[in-house]
Order: C-alpha cells, then sequence, then structure tokens
C-alpha cells in the first residue's frame, strides 16, 4: 500500500513537466530599443566624422596640405559595431521562457551604448582636456556627462591655462628631431620635448649628475657615443618589464615586454605610408574597425618574452599598431633604442620620437637611439609599424643604467 | 499408564530471547544511517531540489511585462542617448572653434565649414534615396530595415546641418530657416511608416526639400565675397 501511494507520488511528480504548454501569441509591443540604439549609433557617427574633421584641421596646419586632403588622409575613428540580433528585440514573446533571451539582448545593447558614450567621451576629452592636465597625473577620467557641463573647448583659455598641446612649429621641430638620419643615429630630443610639454619636467638625471650622484639605476649617460655598438642583445645586461622605479632590478636596458597591438590595416603597394589609421587619433582598446580586406580588427594583448616583440598577426603590406603604457616614479630623461621591420613611427606622450626611413629593412635592436622625456607616472608609447613582406616585428628599449 | 514427561526442548525462537539480534539491529540501523547520510542518497532521497515554481502567466499578463521590461530599459537608454547627442552638438561646435582659430584669411575659413556642410547634405540626400528605395520595397523587412537605420542618420545629421548654418553665413536666419523646414519635411514621414500611409510621397517632399536647401547653399561661395 505503502509503495503504491510513493509510486502516486512520483507519477505526480513526473506529470509537472506538463505546465509548461505555449501560450497565446500576444500582440507585438511598439519597439523603442532599437530605434533609440540607431539613434545612438547616428549620434557617434556624427560625433566621430567632426572628430576626424578637427584632425584634419590639426594636421593641415602641420604639415601645409589642404584639409580636404587631410581629411582623406585621415582614417574614421568611428569603430565596427557588433551586430545585434534584431529579430529578438522585434519579436513579440509569446512564451515565458524566450524573457531571458530578450533580456540579454536588452543588456546588450545597453553596454553597446554605454561604449559609445564612453568613446564619444574620449574623443571630446582628446579634443578638449588640457594636455598639462594629463602631464600632472590628474587624469581622473571624465565622463561624458561632466565633459558636458564644462565650457566648451576654447584654444585661447586652453593655452593660457598651460595647455600642453604642441604648436605646428614645435610639432615640425620635433618631427623633424625624431626622423630618422643615419649620419646620426643618436639624437637628444629633451629640450624640444620640455620645451613642447610646457610643464614643469625638470631634467632630474642631469641635475642628479651635476651633483656628482651617481647611481646604478635610472641615469642616462649624457653622451651617446658608442652606445648602438654597447647594445647588441648578446652582450647587453637588460630585462624585461614596464615600470622603472627606485625599487626595481638593476640593468642596463629594459625592454617593454607588454603591450597591445592592431592589424592589420591595409597598405596595398605601401600607399598608405602617411595615412593616418584610427589608432593614431584616439586609442580604443574596446574598439573593433574594419582592417585589410574587410577583416575586423580589434585590439590584442601580447606579452613579450624577449626585446623583439611580434604582432599576434602577420600580414604582408599591412599597417600595424602597438600600445602600451609605462610607469616612472619620477620624471626622466632616458635614452631608448627603437628598431622595427620595417618602417615605423613611434609617440611617446603623443609627441612624436621616432620616424625611420621609408625603406624595407630588417629588425635591429639598435636602429636607432633617441634621448625622450618621460612624465612621473603613467607614459603612454604609441608604435605604428608597417609590414613590407615577411615578418612584422619591433622593439623599444629604455636604458635605464649608467 | 506412564507419566507424560514434557520434552526438554529449546525455548522457543523468540527474539527478546536473542542478544544478536538487537546486536544486528543496531550495526544495521548505523549502516543504513551511514549510507544514507554520507552517501548522495541522502541527496537523493531527503534534499531533492523541489521543481521550480510553475510559471503559469496569462498571455495579457505576460505582454504587460515585457512591455514594462521594454519600457523600463528604452527610459534609461533615452537619457544616455540624448547625451550622445549633445556630443555630437559639442563636437560640431568644437570644429567651428578650431576651424575659427586657423591663421587663414576669412572666406578660407568658411569655404571649410561650407565644405563639411555640403558634404554633410550630400549625404542626407544619398541616406533619403535610400530611404526612398527602401520604403518602395516590396519586402516589409527591408522597408523597416531601411527606416530604421536611415531616419536616425538623416536625422542626427540635419540637427549637424542646422547647427553648421550659423558660422558659416553672416545672415543665417533664412537659411536656417529651409534647413528647419527641410527637417521637418523629414520628420513627418515617420507617422506614415509607423502607422501606415503615403510613406512614399511624404519622403519624395523630405528629398526635394533637402535639396532645395544644398542647391541654396551650393550658390553661396559668390555671397562669401560680401561677408564683413
Amino acid at each position: 500500500m505503502r509503495f503504491l501511494s510513493f509510486c502516486m507520488v512520483f507519477v505526480a511528480l513526473g506529470m509537472g513537466n506538463l505546465h509548461s504548454q505555449p501560450l497565446p501569441v500576444t500582440e507585438e509591443p511598439q519597439p523603442e530599443l532599437l530605434p533609440l540604439y540607431d539613434k545612438a549609433v547616428a549620434h557617434l557617427e556624427r560625433v566621430c566624422d567632426d572628430y576626424r574633421r578637427i584632425r584634419a584641421l590639426f594636421l593641415a596646419r602641420s604639415t601645409g596640405m589642404s584639409v580636404e586632403e587631410a581629411y582623406v588622409n585621415i582614417n574614421t575613428v568611428m569603430p565596427v559595431l557588433e551586430p545585434l540580433n534584431r529579430q529578438i528585440l522585434r519579436d513579440a514573446i509569446t512564451d515565458p521562457a524566450q524573457i531571458p533571451a530578450h533580456k540579454a539582448e536588452a543588456e546588450r545593447l545597453r553596454g553597446e551604448v554605454e561604449i559609445m558614450i564612453e568613446l564619444a567621451a574620449k574623443l571630446l576629452r582628446e579634443i578638449e582636456v588640457m594636455r598639462a592636465e594629463m602631464a600632472a597625473e590628474s587624469q581622473a577620467v571624465k565622463t561624458l556627462e561632466e565633459l558636458l557641463s564644462q565650457p566648451a573647448y576654447n584654444p585661447e583659455r586652453e593655452s593660457t591655462a598651460g595647455e600642453a598641446r604642441l604648436s605646428s612649429e614645435q610639432n615640425a621641430a620635433l618631427e623633424a628631431a625624431a626622423r630618422e638620419n643615419a649620419a646620426e643615429p643618436s639624437k637628444d630630443l629633451t629640450p624640444l620635448m620640455r620645451r613642447s610639454a610646457g610643464v614643469d619636467m625638470r631634467d632630474l638625471t642631469k641635475e642628479e649628475k651635476d651633483r656628482g650622484e651617481t647611481r646604478d639605476l635610472f641615469q642616462s649617460q649624457s653622451s651617446p657615443e658608442g652606445l648602438s655598438g654597447r647594445v647588441t642583445l648578446n652582450t647587453v645586461n637588460h630585462m624585461m618589464g614596464r615600470q622603472i622605479d627606485a625599487a626595481g632590478t638593476p640593468a642596463e636596458w629594459m625592454f617593454i615586454d607588454t603591450w597591445y597591438t592592431i592589424g592589420p590595416f591595409p597598405n596595398p603597394d605601401r600607399a598608405n605610408l602617411n595615412r593616418k589609421f584610427p589608432p593614431e587619433s584616439v586609442v580604443d582598446l574596446d574598439a573593433v574597425y574594419e582592417g585589410k580586406g574587410g577583416q575586423a580588427v580589434r585590439w590584442e594583448f601580447v606579452q613579450a618574452g624577449e626585446p623583439m616583440v611580434l604582432p599576434l598577426k602577420d600580414e604582408e603590406y599591412a599597417i600595424y599598431y602597438a600600445y602600451t603604457e609605462i610607469y616612472l616614479d619620477r620624471p626622466m630623461d632616458l635614452w631608448v633604442a627603437l628598431g622595427s621591420d620595417d618602417k615605423s613611427n613611434v609617440w611617446l606622450n603623443d609627441q612624436p620620437i621616432w620616424i625611420s626611413g621609408d625603406q624595407l629593412k630588417g629588425w635591429r635592436v639598435n636602429e636607432g637611439f633617441r634621448k625622450v622625456s618621460f612624465n612621473a607616472g603613467r607614459n603612454r608609447i604609441l608604435y605604428r609599424i608597417e609590414n613590407g613582406w615577411l615578418i612584422t616585428a619591433f622593439s623599444f628599449g629604455i636604458r635605464v643604467a649608467e | 499408564m506412564w507419566p507424560s514427561i514434557p520434552n526438554e526442548m529449546p525455548p522457543p525462537n523468540k527474539p527478546e530471547a536473542r542478544p544478536f539480534f538487537w546486536i544486528s539491529l543496531v550495526v544495521h540501523a548505523v549502516v543504513i544511517g551511514a549510507i544514507l547520510y554520507f552517501s548522495p542518497v541522502r541527496q537523493w532521497v531527503f534534499e531533492r531540489e523541489p521543481p521550480p515554481p510553475e510559471v503559469l502567466i496569462r498571455d495579457e499578463k505576460l505582454a504587460q511585462i515585457i512591455d514594462d521590461i521594454r519600457a523600463a530599459t528604452a527610459k534609461k537608454l533615452e537619457d544616455r542617448v540624448s547625451l550622445l547627442e549633445q556630443a555630437q552638438s559639442r563636437m560640431a561646435e568644437n570644429f567651428v572653434t578650431v576651424n575659427s582659430r586657423r591663421d587663414l584669411p576669412e572666406n578660407e575659413r568658411i569655404a571649410t565649414l561650407r565644405t563639411r556642410w555640403l558634404q554633410l547634405g550630400e549625404d542626407v540626400a544619398t541616406q533619403q534615396n535610400s530611404l526612398r528605395a527602401g520604403i518602395a520595397s516590396e519586402d516589409p523587412v527591408a522597408r523597416q530595415n531601411a527606416s530604421e537605420t536611415r531616419i536616425p542618420r538623416i536625422l542626427a545629421a540635419q540637427l549637424s546641418l542646422e547647427q553648421g548654418i550659423p558660422a558659416m553665413v553672416t545672415d543665417p536666419e533664412p537659411l536656417l530657416t529651409v534647413q528647419t523646414e527641410a527637417t521637418q519635411f523629414q520628420k513627418d514621414v515617420l507617422p506614415f511608416l509607423h502607422h501606415g500611409g503615403d510613406a512614399l510621397t511624404a519622403q519624395a517632399a523630405a528629398n526635394e526639400s533637402q535639396l532645395r536647401v544644398i542647391a541654396l547653399v551650393r550658390e553661396l561661395p559668390s555671397k562669401t565675397d560680401a561677408l564683413p
């Protein structure tokens, strides 16, 4: 008898699955999310286009080309957006089981809009926020709301407030000094960089030397003579890293080992050697862009175990970018060693520090040396590398000891 | 007669009489208890999750829930999207400011503003043509896609067109009026798309109106010389 009742309980439990009968189709509600999303995309497109136009104005001013020509030479920074599943958001929900999928897609849509807002804020910051603030590392990241609540960009006001944006003359002078010159592989860019930075950037390493202080770390020799001969991977005492402070391990050179790389961007027959792709305008590590052959390209993390860094992808006739941030416990003027396969440009905190010749070449660790000014705290480094054929490679070494 | 002598038989087999019975009973109870407690049997038998509560929602109720979710998400989103709209205006303002700082004659700076305006105007005209083609399509999905993706782009660009006018002409009012009209023509297409009607004719009128403004701006360069 008891067994019988036990069986009946089991049967009753099994019957429970019959509850989820499909419900009748409901009236389709007016979808509002998709029009809002499309509106957001449309606004972001306009933001990106005007940002590109402003960059074109700066480029035209610094190079003397026409604004239209400069505009064509700068790629859009509008990212490629992951398509939404519009059907899920449009379809009428007829079964409670459909709710989670709908909710997830709605959340994704909201997330995409938040990414757009972040990008818009980044682009506005790029135009409006004073470089002096950046140099002082007071970069409390401003939200779009905070930016919009401030008065609009006024170049006169910003410059009197100590803005460090390069004038076209300063930029031209720095670019000329950064350019590779076979007769002069080592150049000291610090006077130009400090002048253009317009902030209190003292040459602390020089001050220490003048005081007769000698330390194992954090001093780049003032004379570049013999530098290239000394820096060969077999002989030089080097380590990998991206932080320089008093507690660091003593070494002669530190090669940066942590990078984000993006590419390939198209460069058919090396036609785009001077074309500016989105990372040159704004570094947005979340962005996806249209790259070579229409493929979607995004930033990818690369951890290098040796000075020569190889991007994860490697295609011929393409342009790649690498981005990293290094940290110093105080401002320093240090020698850096640069090398790439093939042509490369390097910016430190948006200032050009290296422009190699246009010729195709192999990677050498000691291709060129520049003495550059690093800020205390975060320093942003952007590397642009062209690949003609065979491999793409680059290196960034910092001399941290005498 | 012989006296009856009872047989000396063992006592009857009663449990009470056997001590091993109790020992065995206790041992069995302990072993079975241990198995039930320490093995998954405990979970299967004693701790089985109750079946999820049955969701029995009537269709009207479900529709109401979905509407509420959509409305709540859309409300949150609306404020965020308006932030992007402000960012668009702000970036456009930045363009005008940076352009005004260029060390060039006034007419060259104005020419840059007009080039931007005309490129934007051409883009609006192209989008409007695509929208017309979409509206004329027999395929309802193509119609929906066209209106969903094109209209926000057209309206966002028209916003920039309106905002760009004051910086590029000395007397912006007449041009601003016709551009506002063109934008309104475009907005007037929306009810037709949402509720049915002759959207195609409305869109044709919107196209025509925008083309008129573009033609007017094209004529402007000759008037630029008259700028103070």
